[in-house]
Formats: C-alpha cells, sequence, structure tokens
C-alpha cells in the first residue's frame, strides 16, 4: 500500500499545544484548553466534531471513573468495610461489603478476606465518584459478580468505544465471527469468556489492530477480514 | 579552570564548528520502553538521556497525596559511565538540584487537578552528558508525560544559551560551559507563551541577556518543532505499515 493512500485513511493526529480552534465557532469539550478564544489540544489524539462541540479523543489515556460505567476490577485487598478495587485508573475503587450481594452477610461466620480473595476479578457498576475520595462500586445488578472462568485482556481506556463500534457494531462483529461472547468494561479491561488459546490470541490480535488503528477510516471492514482471514 | 581556552575559530565559528546561534543535531524517539507508561529518547550532540514516566498512581504513603492534584517526583540522575571519569551513582547535591528545578518547570505543564490524591514519577537517565543535559533531559521527559497520555498545558521544550569569548552562543556543549563566561538554561512553553525554568551561572550584561532571551525562545521553538515531529511520528501508522 502506498504511502499516499495510507496518509489519507488516516486522521490527522494532533499534540499537546496544537490549535485546534476557535471558542467563536466551537465549544471546549474533552481534552481542549481555552486560552481566550483559542482552544488547544492537551493530549494526543484526533480532533472530533459533534455540532458545536470540539473533542479531542485521547489514543493513550487513564480510565476516569464515572458513575454508570461497567467496570472489570480485581480486588486488591479487603479492609474493614469492604475491598479496594484496582479498576485500571489512578484511582483504587472500594467496594463496601453492602454492595457485595442482595444477600446478607454475617461477618461472624466468614471473615472479609475470605469472601472475596485478592486477584478475585469481578464486574461491576461505579456507584459513586467523588473527589475527595475512592470511587464506590456495586457488584449488585444483572450480569455483575465474580468472574470464574474467561481471559482477562487490556486495551487503551479510550479506544473502548472504537472497539464496541457504533451501536455496538465491532462488538457484534468479533463475537460473531469467533462465537465466543466478550464482556467489555469501560476502564478498557476486557473479559474472552473462552480459555481456547486460539480463539483468545485471535481476540488479542483483533484489540492490538483496533489499539493502532483507531485513528484510521475503515477498521471495522479490517477488523473483518482480519476475522475470516481475507487480505484487504 | 584559570587557564584560558579559546571557544572560538578564526572563520568565527565555534570550536564544535557551529555558529554561535545554531543548534546541535537533535535526534528524539518517542515510546522507547515498553515497561514505562510513557517515555522517551534525546540525542543532542554527545548527549544521550532516558526519559520515563510512570503513573499517576495512587500516592503511598498515603499522607504524601494532596487532596486537590497529583504530586510530581522526579528524578535526575547521571549514569555512573555517562561523565568522562566515573561518577559516584549515589544523588550528588547537582542532581537533587536539577531533579527539583525540572520538576518546578513540569508542574506548570501537567494537568495536575485532573487527578487527585495521586503521584506521577518522573525519571531522567543521563546516559551520556556533554553539557546541556538538564535541558536536553526536561525537553525528553515532556515527551515521556505525553506518550503516557497524560494531559499537558502544550510541550515545553528547552535550552541553554550563554556567553563565551564576549559573544552571546545558544546550546552550549560541554567546553562551554565549562570555560564560557556564562550560562543561562531556559524553559518555554510556546502554547502559554512563558518560561518555565530559568537559571543563570556567570556574568552577562542587561543588553546580552536580552539577546541570550530572544536567542532561546528562537531555539526552543526548533526544538519544538522536532518534539512535535517525534511525538506524531509515535502515533502515526503510515511508517509502521509501509
Amino acid at each position: 500500500m502506498s504511502q499516499s493512500n495510507e496518509q489519507q485513511r488516516q486522521r490527522p493526529i494532533v499534540v499537546p499545544g496544537e490549535p485546534v480552534g476557535e471558542s467563536r465557532f466551537y465549544h471546549p469539550g474533552m481534552n481542549i484548553l481555552k486560552i481566550s478564544d483559542r482552544m488547544f489540544s492537551t493530549t494526543v489524539g484526533i480532533v472530533r466534531v459533534e455540532g458545536k462541540r470540539l473533542d479531542v479523543i485521547s489514543l493513550k489515556s487513564f480510565y476516569q471513573p464515572k458513575v454508570g460505567d461497567l467496570v472489570i476490577g480485581i480486588v486488591k485487598e479487603p479492609n474493614i468495610a469492604g475491598w479496594t478495587v484496582d479498576i485500571n485508573s489512578p484511582f483504587l475503587a472500594f467496594l463496601p461489603l453492602s454492595e457485595y450481594s442482595e444477600k446478607r452477610i454475617r461477618l461472624t461466620k466468614d471473615s472479609i478476606g475470605r469472601i472475596l480473595e485478592t486477584e478475585t476479578v469481578i464486574t461491576g457498576v461505579i456507584k459513586d465518584v467523588s473527589i475527595f475520595s475512592s470511587p464506590v462500586i456495586t457488584m449488585k445488578g444483572k450480569g455483575l459478580g465474580v468472574v470464574s472462568n474467561g481471559t482477562l485482556l487490556n486495551i487503551t481506556a479510550s479506544k473502548v468505544p472504537r472497539l464496541i463500534g457504533k451501536k455496538g457494531s465491532m462488538l457484534s462483529v468479533i463475537e460473531r465471527a469467533t462465537g465466543v461472547k466478550l464482556t467489555v468494561g469501560q476502564n478498557g479491561r476486557i473479559i474472552v469468556h473462552t480459555e481456547d488459546s486460539n480463539i483468545v490470541a485471535k481476540i488479542r490480535e483483533v484489540i492490538g489492530m483496533v489499539e493502532r488503528e483507531s485513528h484510521m477510516y475503515g477498521l471495522t471492514e479490517r477488523v473483518e477480514a482480519l476475522l475470516v482471514g481475507r487480505k484487504m | 579552570m584559570n587557564e584560558k581556552i579559546s571557544l572560538f575559530k578564526e572563520n568565527g565559528k565555534r570550536i564544535d564548528d557551529r555558529a554561535p546561534d545554531e543548534l546541535r543535531p537533535i535526534k528524539i524517539k518517542v515510546g522507547v520502553l515498553s515497561n514505562a507508561q510513557g517515555s522517551a529518547y534525546i540525542e543532542q550532540g554527545k548527549n544521550k538521556i532516558l526519559a520515563a514516566v510512570y503513573g499517576p498512581k495512587e500516592a503511598l504513603p498515603k499522607h504524601i497525596s494532596l487532596p486537590d492534584r497529583c504530586i510530581l517526583r522526579c528524578r535526575y540522575h547521571m549514569a555512573p559511565f555517562s561523565t568522562p571519569e566515573r561518577k559516584s551513582p549515589a544523588p550528588s547535591r547537582r542532581e537533587i538540584e536539577l531533579s527539583m528545578i525540572i520538576r518546578n518547570a513540569l508542574e506548570s505543564l501537567v494537568m495536575t487537578s485532573l487527578f487527585p490524591r495521586t503521584v506521577i514519577d518522573i525519571f531522567i537517565e543521563v546516559l551520556q552528558a556533554d553539557g546541556g543535559t538538564r535541558c536536553a533531559g526536561l525537553t525528553a521527559a515532556v515527551l515521556a508525560l505525553a506518550d503516557a497520555g497524560i494531559p499537558l498545558r502544550g510541550l515545553t521544550a528547552a535550552c541553554a544559551v550563554g556567553k563565551a569569548d564576549g559573544k552571546v552562543i545558544v546550546d552550549l556543549n560541554d567546553l562551554e560551559d565549562k570555560y564560557g563566561e556564562a550560562d543561562m538554561p531556559i524553559a518555554y512553553n510556546p502554547t502559554l507563551d512563558g518560561i518555565t525554568l530559568l537559571q543563570m551561572d556567570g556574568i552577562m550584561s542587561k543588553e546580552e541577556i536580552e539577546q541570550a532571551l530572544s536567542l532561546a525562545i528562537t531555539a526552543t521553538q526548533k526544538i519544538h518543532k522536532i518534539q512535535v515531529e517525534a511525538l506524531k511520528d509515535r502515533f502515526s501508522v503510515t511508517k509502521r505499515e509501509v
């Protein structure tokens, strides 16, 4: 493939400090620094314009917890009122005992450390976010709980929407082609519900492609081609 | 130190054949370390420097954390083999000072309020030193921060200016640094149009300082262009695929 064709397929990348627009035409959105009426990118990313809102979608970023997000966490340690959970973010989350399950827990019979052991993988939803304390997650809800089998993979958090695709298009392409269900956490963790190493390797390859080429046009078609072994 | 060394040749060029306002050749590569969250490597003349960034992560011990912003921790370190004579690997007074001034220069750049109660670790490792390592280290550290995905208020570039044989010069090498009359490292952020680091060692007149400042801003703008190219190159898939 020639370099010029490649460049046409690639959305332009902006870097921190690069001017991306003026506030008389757009409203500043994500990853934008506004100085007087000029707007600059604060991260390496691609510019997205939706109506009058201008965002820079970061090519590499951290997961910033938001209420209602589905996350896949790893239990780090128990403490007196719950568990500290690593949610692939700069902030460790807290899972209170009361948010563990609908069932009543008798601590006289069981210790917190035995109910959920460290390194246990769980799926939960962000219940509360505050700047003063750790984000709180809950395991109460349909489909949430301890993950007992499957393979855990990672992707940059900002690329999760690209992996899911518009109305879940990319995810359904992957699930259809591999015949395996995926649980995608907004925090950039993915559970592949199989332990078949060939399928996991294929999905890992797809995730690598999404990670590298999220700023290029026609990604869904290329992912589909990769999954069916067609050359593009 | 008292011996007089001529730092200019008869043809008006400096000892390494540069014009007074000429930078040394600069080569920058971003994303060189796979284990760090962000990294960069810079070669500026004979300087060879690696920068790596870890974080933001939970600040431990917890009492060091700040409720409204993240903390920056910076370590500038010269490898024992970076100088002509072995340097002790223990942090020297100079290294502690440079770690602090680089941290201060970066604090105005990083959007620390986005990550309260966390810490970002920045490591600058000088592999080979030839004058101006604090500036080259800072230039690389900024790129490592951008590579890690940390939101920044632009890209800061740094360069030393100074005086040798009565002339104002840009990007001093080791000999000019040692035997010149003045040395003034400067970090400049073109987005904010502000200076984030300014030190000075030696004597210069007011006019010379003004001339040096103007030369430093022009030089840092050139370095800034190289930074932008290196960063875009890191995230561009074009070159890898062709």
